[in-house]
């Protein structure tokens, strides 16, 4: 790699905002089923932005609520406790990723739409395959493209010869950027998560989306992650170049021991809940 | 009443969600067949029909008709106001049996890139409706080519072709090819296209080869930017 691109990154990653302690107190409440009503209600009503950044992402992100989200306490009761966990948790990424990412072509909004569909798709596989770890896997997929934002810049010198690349030898757009840049988005997202101190879990997951076998701390969550993530891209859902040669890895189905129906039937679920909103 | 123009359209990345963007902009106006072929490592086919079904539905409750949406099934009768999606790993034709047209679904022939094709999708059109047929080409990769030969052999029988434009393309390759080779008619966004099922469904647009593509795509642009107006 070449030494001064590998020193931007890094540099660009340190610009980054840090994460907010009030959301490190959530970070560190996400799979515990014991914190209270209270108690979460007490972290977020304290950070006022936060407060209204939950409000308003509960209002887009569940648009089909028959009333308007006005207070936290309100939010928790149409919503329930976990998700508006991990919905809080969603609002500091969301600022980031609320931006036009010219170097994948993402228009503004359309990665977070995208992270959102893999959130609820990973969520939708966790219930099924992975009990305990439902808002471990929501939180991971509103994070493991994070690496993106930081990587969008570096491709725009590069692009031609990675599209190229995709389109020669039918590798992902993914594995084109560690080809030609030797550094690909999610390294980088590791770096960021890291720099955020988020929990190996999750870090695990933004590392190695695209490369389940490398997994070290759950190869079952990153399987989830990756496989909602594939189906988020072939059907369309974020929008940009990345899409391009999009697959599911047979890792990830081997990984979660699912049978060739019952994967068949979990796509179908997925692209149900990604296209139509899960409406059967 | 049996169909005597038909809409076919391809699409491989991102297809579903422009799909679904697509349809829920029709009316119940559109008064053809329309049958899709898409690109997608697993079998989309019933979910995407289900959903849309559903979408259009609502959309046009309002003038009592619907728009129906289904998976395309072997030797079924090709009927206006139906939107057939191709099944995954199969290939869909075009056919005509003693009275009717009907659709023709099948593995063979192996050995193509993609299944289902949709050059096979429209080439069977073309033989069977001749110039009375509307080629779209929706976002995809520019992987093997898929929907040129289908492309030309629609212009070589007079019909229309639309590519579908980088804007709203999630993935601009396989419209490009079509933009490229001098084969599109029309280059235009999601919404617009849906309006031109519209026209061409009503007969408003002229189909016999009355214009010719060429390779630099001239004629393409002074086409769109007269009727854009």
């Amino acid at each position: 790699m070449k030494k001064n691109l590998i020193d931007s990154i890094i540099k660009d990653i340190d610009n980054l905002p840090p994460m907010p302690a009030s959301i490190m107190a959530l970070l560190s409440l996400l799979e515990d089923d014991n914190s209270s009503y209270t108690e979460i209600e007490k972290i977020i009503s304290s950070d006022q932005s936060l407060t209204m950044d939950t409000l308003k992402l509960c209002n887009s992100a569940y648009s089909g609520l028959r009333q308007n989200v006005t207070s936290i306490k309100q939010a928790i009761s149409l919503l329930g406790l976990k998700t508006i966990k991990a919905l809080a948790l969603g609002t500091f990424v969301h600022g980031l990723e609320d931006r036009q990412l010219e170097g994948y072509l993402i228009e503004k909004g359309k990665l977070w739409e995208h992270s959102m569909s893999v959130s609820k798709g990973s969520r939708l596989i966790a219930e099924r395959l992975l009990k305990g770890f439902e808002n471990t896997a929501f939180t991971a997929g509103i994070v493991h493209d994070i690496g993106k934002i930081v990587m969008s810049k570096y491709l725009k010198d590069d692009f031609a010869e990675i599209l190229s690349l995709v389109e020669r030898t039918y590798i992902t757009f993914c594995e084109a950027e560690k080809k030609v840049l030797n550094i690909n988005h999610a390294e980088i997202g590791a770096m960021v998560s890291e720099k955020w101190n988020l929990p190996p879990i999750l870090t695990d997951v933004i590392k190695n989306h695209h490369n389940i076998k490398n997994s070290t701390v759950n190869k079952k969550l990153v399987s989830i992650v990756h496989i909602a993530d594939g189906v988020s891209m072939i059907l369309g859902m974020t929008g940009g170049i990345d899409s391009v040669n999009s697959h599911i890895d047979e890792e990830a189905v081997s990984t979660l021991n699912l049978s060739r129906n019952e994967y068949e039937d979990l796509l179908k679920k997925l692209s149900n809940l990604m296209l139509f909103g899960g409406n059967a | 009443m049996k169909p005597d123009k038909i809409v076919v359209i391809g699409a491989s990345t991102g297809g579903p969600k422009t799909l679904v963007d697509l349809f829920s902009e029709l009316t119940p106006d559109v008064n053809i067949p329309i049958v899709v072929a898409i690109h997608c490592p697993f079998n989309i086919a019933d979910t995407i029909s289900d959903g849309i079904a559903r979408n259009l539905k609502i959309v046009s409750k309002m003038e009592g008709e619907f728009i129906k949406c289904k998976t395309a099934s072997h030797k079924e009768d090709l009927e206006n106001r139906i939107i057939y999606f191709s099944p995954g790993r199969k290939h869909t034709q075009i056919t005509k049996n003693i009275i009717n047209h009907c659709l023709h679904i099948d593995e063979e022939p192996s050995g193509t890139l993609f299944r289902p094709s949709v050059d096979i999708l429209f080439n069977s059109a073309s033989n069977v409706f001749k110039s009375n047929v509307m080629g779209i080409i929706m976002t995809g990769l520019n992987t093997g080519k898929d929907g040129v030969e289908g492309c030309k052999r629609i212009k070589e029988k007079g019909g229309v072709v639309i590519a579908q434009d980088q804007k709203t393309s999630i993935c601009f390759g396989m419209p490009k090819n079509i933009i490229d080779k001098g084969l599109a008619d029309y280059i235009l966004p999601t919404k617009i296209i849906a309006k031109k099922i519209e026209m061409f469904s009503k007969g408003l647009i002229k189909t016999g080869g009355t214009i010719t593509a060429n390779n630099s795509g001239s004629i393409t642009a002074q086409r769109y930017s007269m009727e854009s107006r």
